[in-house]
């Protein structure tokens, strides 16, 4: 099996070992002032790229690895961009107008990532690949 | 069960997609009244269908045809239903008792996937 999978996995484990510190951060300084910021991190890095890892692991088996690697760096490059634009801005160090290049980058990354991705899945409904089929 | 996981994973694709652009329409025009319904769809959409088909993908899972179809038929139309149904909720324009007919599917498809689970936990043959 290809080890992309495996990528996915890393990088979504780091990014709940992140969300996760930053969570009890918030909690424990009672400053919640970033929390849309760790929420998107979590769904975005840690559920998203879990998913995905899971779905070339599982059924997309014979995705061609151009798609795979694309959507991975697509969607790794749009929250490490998005969540740091957000930190920014609920902090307050930067104005939404000093952040749109960044928020720019990351949004529309993260949207193209999963259009890779939904691609990925079309593919394999069309090859009628299923779980058992595709050993 | 060849199908039904990629049927899975192509609707909560759709539902994540869909979620993520609604999500930046109301970043880019500064208007977060629908986050609530943003996060449905994205939660009940994208997260749920994609757990439920990654469940029917692993070998040893129900083999019944009608139950996992079943379970995505509810499960999506009660996510897709609900993202169209809960702006309108939130802005007053229809009442919040019709939000029943988006919540029943969602729950119901639960119970069949909860089905499925209990169904391979009594008989973990093949896997």
């Amino acid at each position: 099996m290809s080890r992309w999978p495996n990528a996915f996995f890393m990088m979504a484990a780091i990014y709940i070992v992140i969300g996760t510190c930053w969570g009890m951060y918030m909690s424990v300084t009672h400053d919640f002032a970033t929390s849309p910021a760790h929420a998107h991190l979590n769904l975005l890095g840690f559920v998203s790229l879990s998913v995905m890892g899971a779905f070339y692991a599982l059924v997309g088996k014979h995705t061609p690895r151009w798609l795979v690697k694309t959507n991975f760096f697509l969607n790794n490059i749009g929250v490490i961009a998005m969540i740091s634009a957000l930190v920014l801005l609920f902090t307050g160090k930067a104005t939404q107008t000093q952040l749109a290049p960044l928020l720019m980058l990351g949004g529309p990354l993260i949207i193209l990532g999963f259009i890779t991705f939904l691609s990925a899945v079309a593919l394999s409904f069309r090859r009628r690949e299923g779980a058992l089929a595709a050993a | 069960m060849p199908r039904v996981s990629t049927a899975f994973f192509l609707v909560a694709a759709l539902c994540g997609l869909a979620g993520m652009a609604w999500g930046m329409q109301m970043g880019k025009s500064g208007d977060h009244t629908l986050h609530a319904a943003h996060a449905h769809l994205n939660l009940l959409g994208w997260v749920t269908l994609s757990i439920m088909g990654g469940f029917y993908a692993l070998p040893g899972t129900v083999k019944g045809g009608w139950l996992p179809w079943t379970n995505l038929v509810l499960s999506a139309g009660g996510a897709i239903w609900m993202a169209i149904l809960l702006p309108r909720v939130i802005a007053g324009k229809v009442s919040g008792a019709l939000m029943v007919t988006a919540e029943a599917p969602a729950v119901l498809g639960m119970v069949l996937f909860i089905v499925a689970v209990l169904l391979t936990l009594r008989r973990p043959a093949s896997a």
